[in-house]
């Protein structure tokens, strides 16, 4: 299973980059040429995600979606589109082609020839593409072994869930997986309106491929990261003037135990809001260009965009708006860069509002140190044009599916109590220590001087620090790192003014800022934006920017003071390989669920939620590909019931044992498929429980006959399934052998590892089973009662008790007797 | 990577590796989800409480002297039990695995004696529904029943649903029993139903006919309707036997065979008629008109021509009307087509004298010398005509075909040293009765034995029987009843007589292991058949044998001498 995950893995990741990066490669192949390779992988990017979500989500707004639409409306648009802009070339390659057809069938030209030809031709080209790729690898030799060691990290130890354990990690994942098959079914915002930007990218490659989408996203997790921290490398290489500096900040992320696991172990996961994160730093970039360009403006320049302005307004109004929107040319059209910037926002938009919540303050703080741009003609103007324009069109799907009476789903409720400020203590941060620290102070109390106030909020940043990074020597790692962006930016500022370089530094420093202010600040009159251990996740991505500074600052001084770019390279190179092998500083002391303590130097990554064994998918790859789909029941856990959906009917264990309490003889139950699979667990999980890497089992209880001869009441709610998991279990596994002992033959085992049993039931489905069957558990409860009853008698009474029950018996036993001689009699008689 | 136009290149070479790489997972399998699940299949003939209990492979058929359940036997002997015979319920019978029940109805102490009989693992087969069933507790108890709903209800059929019986669901609406109505307990599987014709049964609801208990501990098999009479009823008791939590394997005959009784018949009995209706002589109609119609249904419905030539049909016939000569044309055209040619006794009634066997046999050495006949019908003799015989003019014969009286006269066995193979049905009686034991002896042994009767063409007993009728009902017949075993082997009766002889000697051992299967064929067997029955048991690994899936979870296995440890594993 390891190695089909593995390969699974690397499937999928092919899969999503080709769905990618072939559409804006195929179409916008000029433009691209003109462009650095980081900034490629960002246009393609935004520029293919855009597109597919913008399609995706139109289609399945208007119930048209099949996979062949969906397929003309990305390469077949796509491809009008090119014929209608390059019609001419399109004409004459189209006449070129008719030519050489011509002379295929006249015999002027031999097909086999022809072949031979178009078969050298591409057999040169692939050449001169590997050699120019093995070129530019060999240019950039060290930088590429470095970051592929990050990487293999990163993969290593974000896949490692998904590689070992196999299951579903959050109870997010399987909701997930049932929207997006549902949008198989015509039937988007089925929950109810959501931003489904992340649901149509995986719609779309599960359309298009035909592969399950129970396997995609399950792999999905891995290969999202792994674009996440390309993204952030690609960023990084772009604020760094060293290559090597970025990838030390980048190492941070990858391979150290520098952040606490609520701010990393979400990567492990398929999940929206961390695929919106893959669009945050593009945006920046393309914010950043974008300002780049305008502040840099020469007078000659400007002045000769005032006469376009005026040759503009005396053109007709069509012709003002194309003007307007502009075709961008050469690397100094503002335009391109404005087009990408406003379409990450919509993405960010599209897919997670979390996302956008941070774009902001990314976006605030690039515009707050890059003011100058605002001032040149026509900058603010157009910027809210464009977003605004791209805002719309990420939100008409679901103003349009909001409009038509869908309603909003749940989680969007939830999402806007946390942004309402004093929504309750469900906040991580706030919890007694952190209400210590704040809450006492208020601004402007007169009782507290701004001193006071001052000190309590700088302890409470250094304590929400201490919850997004790991304690010890990371925190002063990191305080230290930001406290020097912070001065190295302003004074790169101060004595280099016409260097945006600083005011980069200074975005990210005001970014980071603003991520801590948009938690919980009361006192300061700030309303909760996002809930804590979310925000720690856009923290710790940042600073690992913020810890690739000094490596920069560094590199700037060395390249000072030697000018030989070579040897400051050189050295600088040495610096981050020393930095790699000495940045496994060792985790912080564990406290382990016994009460010991240990230090280790693994990364402390936690499953957080651990939803499922790996047994459950094995048996769910099982059924989805050797039975019919809806001629099967699965009774398990509630996690798996979205998981199933569209293949088979799911019954959920707990109401099931539930309704088995206090059975009666002459109860029925039935479940009316074919095959019955019954799940259970041998060693009932853990749920939402810590896990340190790298182990092979979930944290998890034991069956016992005690915890089975528990007396579930109607109203235990979830709970059966989180601290109480282990009644449920036990008593499910006992249910289990009963049902295989009372039906041989149709009941087999069809599944079993250390964690999980599955069963299988085969029945008639003209003559059903009765699943309600005494298994020993559910009725003995009452004995247990009897018992305890009985035990507050008198030993007299008990003596009675026993002389009257033996008289009862004996008088039964003759009952009996004549009761069958009577019978006997009357049937005789008959 | 500067030079832009080589990345269209790039991206052409990753298809490249894409389509590599799904080539190469897809020729490994790795993208097909086929994962190894776990499975528990034991497959000794008995439980271990029985191995431990030292009662394994014995059973007990305890039913009234004059109603024996001969299907009952057949069936357990069929199986390997040592079966014994008694009229009562005995402490060695409780020590048995297997009791079958066959009196009308228990005492109380023989209730309570079986209940405890089962609750210690042992299998109890109830014949019919015992009488005290619908009042008293405690046989309710013991039957799994949980309430009376009606105490006698009718039925418009019964249906057998598909995992019991081979052959599949098959629905007989011509059987209306009128059966006790009964709600089960928790534990029960029901295999058959009575489809009640009661009006306000809006829900359909059907009324158990056969059904298993397992909520004592060991099984209990009820049957509301006598099956087990009969020797074709074996097949009930192995489709019980079959229903293990474990697949099980037995052996069987796999050979089906279809003969024709009168053809040809030597005697110009009805001449008049016959030219009449079909313008030909007597034997001219035989060669003419009714063999290319056999050899055409013989050939498609794949069976080998078997015929059984006979002297006279009647008693009424004599010397000067049978034409010796048109013998060994007969004979030619039969063994021509790959036939077999057999010998058969007036089909009507008489004896032995009067119907002239002894006169057929000698004028078989005269006219045909090369030929030797060596399978026997006797038609409508009695045994004591035909039986001492078999010792004189019959002693070639080394194949009996008992014939069809309604219901089979005979299990497979061995009489005078030849075999016994039965006749299961009449070719041209489709009754639901025949087909439910078809269904029977197809489950048990995998055979079955057909007869088609001439007689009724020849010799017609009303004015619109002839052949084109006869045809007609012949070919229905084969497309219905026999349809579900149309891929069982089919074979001549020569054939026949050599499987079923290796069947009865058990001419192949097997040993079950957790999930294979080895056989060991004795010095001089030719091969040996199996059936392999479990819940959707799967044969995946043969050595020295073939296994073929009949049905879902059921496999015939063909053991054949090509290695020296013939083996299959299951899953």
């Amino acid at each position: 299973m390891t190695i089909v995950t593995a390969l699974q893995i690397v499937w999928v990741f092919i899969l999503y980059t080709l769905a990618i990066f072939l559409l804006p490669t195929l179409f916008f192949w000029k433009k691209l040429q003109v462009m650095r390779l980081t900034e490629r992988v960002m246009f393609c990017l935004i520029v293919g995600n855009f597109w597919i979500i913008t399609i995706t989500l139109a289609e399945s707004v208007l119930h048209i979606a099949t996979p062949f639409r969906l397929f003309m409306g990305t390469y077949g648009i796509g491809f009008i589109a090119y014929c209608v802009r390059n019609h001419s070339r399109v004409w004459a390659a189209l006449k070129r082609q008719g030519l050489v057809m011509k002379w295929l069938v006249t015999g002027e030209l031999r097909g086999a020839l022809y072949i031979k030809d178009r078969f050298a031709r591409l057999i040169d080209k692939v050449r001169r593409a590997v050699l120019a790729l093995c070129s530019f690898l060999r240019s950039h030799l060290s930088e590429f072994i470095l970051l592929s060691l990050c990487l293999a990290g990163a993969v290593w130890f974000f896949s490692w869930q998904t590689l070992h354990l196999y299951g579903y990690g959050t109870s997010d994942m399987p909701v997930h997986v049932k929207w997006i098959n549902q949008m198989s079914e015509g039937n988007v915002y089925c929950s109810g309106v959501y931003p489904y930007g992340w649901h149509a990218v995986m719609y779309y490659i599960q359309a298009l491929t035909g592969i399950e989408t129970l396997y995609l996203i399950r792999v999905m997790g891995t290969v999202q990261s792994l674009w996440i921290f390309l993204t952030l490398w690609v960023f990084l290489r772009a604020m760094c003037r060293s290559p090597y500096a970025a990838i030390s900040g980048f190492a941070f992320l990858c391979l150290t135990s520098a952040f606490m696991y609520n701010a990393i172990s979400r990567y492990q996961f398929a999940l929206p809001q961390e695929y919106g994160m893959l669009f945050l730093f593009p945006m920046a970039y393309f914010l950043m260009k974008f300002y780049r360009i305008y502040i840099t403006k020469t007078r000659e320049e400007e002045q000769s965009e005032r006469a376009i302005a005026r040759e503009r307004r005396r053109q007709p109004f069509l012709s003002r708006v194309r003007s307007f929107f502009g075709r961008s040319s050469g690397e100094r059209s503002t335009t391109l860069p404005l087009l990408l910037f406003a379409a990450s926002v919509s993405l960010t938009f599209s897919v997670h509002f979390y996302v956008t919540f941070a774009a902001f303050g990314l976006c605030a703080a690039i515009t707050l140190t890059h003011l100058k741009a605002l001032t040149r003609r026509g900058c603010l103007r157009r910027l809210i044009c464009y977003v605004l324009l791209f805002m719309v069109i990420a939100c008409i799907p679901m103003v349009y599916a909001f409009a038509t009476g869908t309603k909003l789903e749940a989680s969007l409720t939830w999402g806007m109590s946390v942004v309402s400020a004093g929504a309750g203590p469900s906040d991580y941060v706030t919890n007694s220590a952190y209400a210590e620290l704040v809450y006492p102070y208020s601004f402007g109390d007169p009782e507290f001087s701004w001193l006071d106030w001052a000190a309590a909020i700088l302890k409470a940043v250094s304590y929400y620090l201490r919850y997004a990074v790991s304690s010890g020597q990371w925190f002063y790692i990191t305080t230290f790192a930001i406290l020097f962006t912070l001065v190295y930016s302003v004074l790169h500022m101060v004595f280099r003014h016409k260097d945006l370089y600083g005011a980069r530094w200074l975005s990210i420093f005001l970014y980071i800022a603003y991520l801590i202010m948009i938690v919980k600040y009361p006192s300061l009159g700030f309303p909760a934006l996002m809930e804590g251990s979310r925000d720690s996740i856009f923290l710790a991505q940042v600073m690992t920017m913020t810890l690739a500074c000094p490596f920069d600052a560094l590199y700037s001084l060395l390249a000072h003071w030697k000018p030989t770019r070579g040897k400051a390279m050189s050295i600088s190179c040495i610096l981050c390989a020393l930095t790699l092998a000495a940045s496994r500083l060792p985790a912080p002391h564990i406290t382990l669920a016994d009460g010991s303590m240990t230090l280790t130097p693994r990364r402390n990554l936690s499953t957080s939620y651990a939803l499922q064994y790996g047994g459950n998918v094995e048996v769910l790859y099982d059924l989805f590909s050797k039975y019919e789909d809806n001629t099967w029941t699965l009774v398990s856990s509630v996690s798996e019931s979205n998981l199933v959906y569209g293949h088979g009917r799911h019954q959920d264990l707990m109401t099931l044992i539930r309704d088995l309490e206090d059975w009666e003889e002459g109860d029925e139950l039935f479940l009316p498929t074919e095959y019955v699979f019954i799940l259970v667990e041998k060693r009932p999980l853990e749920y939402a429980s810590l896990m340190y890497l790298p182990k092979e089992k979930l944290p998890a209880s034991e069956l016992s006959d005690e915890d089975a001869l528990i007396h579930i009441p109607h109203n235990a709610g979830n709970s059966l399934y989180t601290h109480y998991r282990s009644i449920l279990m036990s008593k499910a596994v006992h249910w289990v052998e009963k049902l295989e002992a009372l039906y041989p033959g149709a009941c087999i085992r069809y599944f079993e590892d250390d964690d999980v049993i599955c069963i299988r039931l085969q029945q008639n489905p003209q003559e059903l089973l009765n699943l309600s069957v005494d298994y020993g558990f559910n009725t003995a409860w009452h004995e247990l009662e009897a018992a305890q009853t009985e035990d507050t008698t008198t030993d007299e009474a008990a003596q009675t008790a026993e002389t009257s029950a033996d008289e009862a018996v004996q008088a039964d036993d003759e009952a009996a007797q004549t009761e069958d001689t009577t019978t006997g009699e009357e049937v005789q008689g008959e | 990577m500067k030079n832009g136009n080589h990345y269209l290149s790039v991206l052409l070479v990753c298809v490249v590796v894409l389509l590599l790489f799904q080539m190469v997972g897809m020729s490994l399998g790795l993208f097909d989800s086929d994962y190894e699940v776990n499975r528990q299949a034991a497959v000794v003939l008995a439980s271990p409480t029985d191995l431990a209990a030292g009662r394994a492979g014995t059973a007990f058929v305890i039913a009234p002297a004059d109603e024996p359940a001969a299907g009952a036997v057949d069936g357990l002997t069929d199986l390997r039990y040592a079966v014994q015979e008694t009229a009562s319920l005995t402490d060695e019978a409780l020590n048995a695995q297997v009791i079958v029940w066959g009196h009308s109805d228990l005492t109380t102490a023989e209730c309570g004696r079986l209940t405890a009989f089962v609750q210690g693992g042992g299998t109890l087969i109830f014949r019919t529904l015992p009488a005290t069933a619908r009042t008293r507790k405690s046989v309710q108890a013991l039957t799994g029943i949980l309430d009376l709903r009606q105490a006698k209800q009718k039925t418009f059929g019964i249906r057998f649903y598909s995992g019991f019986l081979l052959g599949g669901s098959i629905t007989y609406e011509d059987m209306t029993p009128d059966l006790a109505w009964f709600k089960l307990n928790t534990g029960c599987t029901v295999y058959a139903v009575g489809l009640s014709d009661e009006q306000t049964n809006l829900s359909a609801e059907t009324i158990p006919l056969l059904w298993r208990y397992r909520g004592l501990g060991g099984s209990v098999f009820v049957c509301q309707e006598d099956f087990l009479s009969t020797h074709d009823g074996a097949g009930f008791i192995t489709a019980m036997y079959s229903q293990d939590d474990r697949p099980v394997i037995y052996p069987v005959i796999n050979a089906q065979t279809m003969t024709v009784l009168g053809f040809p018949a030597m005697s110009n009995e009805n001449e008049a008629l016959i030219t009449a209706r079909y313008q030909q002589t007597w034997q001219q109609m035989f060669y003419n008109v009714l063999l290319p119609d056999v050899t055409s249904i013989f050939t498609t419905a794949g069976y080998p021509l078997t015929a059984m030539f006979t002297g006279s049909l009647t008693t009424q016939a004599a010397d000067w009307q049978i034409d010796w000569a048109s013998l060994r044309y007969g004979a030619k055209m039969i063994v021509g087509r790959s036939g077999e040619m057999g010998l058969t006794a007036a089909t009507l009634t008489g004896s032995a004298a009067s119907t002239g066997l002894s006169r057929d046999i000698a004028a078989l050495k005269t006219y045909i010398p090369a030929y030797t006949i060596t399978t026997f019908c006797p038609g409508g003799l009695d045994e004591a005509d035909w039986v001492p015989l078999l010792d004189t003019d019959l002693s070639e014969i080394r194949t009996l075909l008992l014939p069809y009286d309604g219901g089979m006269a005979q299990g497979y066995g061995i009489l005078a040293g030849r075999t016994v193979l039965p006749v299961g049905q009449d070719a041209l009686t489709d009754t639901p009765w025949s087909r439910l034991m078809l269904q029977s002896q197809e489950t048990a042994t995998l055979s079955s034995h057909v007869t088609l009767d001439l007689t009724d063409v020849v010799l017609p007993g009303s004015e619109d029987r002839d052949w084109v009728t006869v045809t007609k009902d012949w070919a229905d017949h084969l497309s219905g009843a026999w349809y579900p075993f149309k891929d069982l082997d089919k074979t001549t009766l020569t054939e026949a007589d050599r499987r079923t002889r290796d069947y009865l000697s058990g001419s192949c051992e097997y040993e079950m292991g957790e999930s294979t299967v080895t056989f060991a064929l004795k010095e001089g067997a030719q091969d040996g058949y199996f059936l392999l029955r479990g819940s959707d048991v799967e044969v995946y690994d043969c050595v020295g044998c073939t296994a073929k899936q009949l049905e879902k979870g059921c496999w015939l296995i063909r053991v054949a001498d090509w290695d020296s440890q013939p083996h299959l594993s299951f899953k």
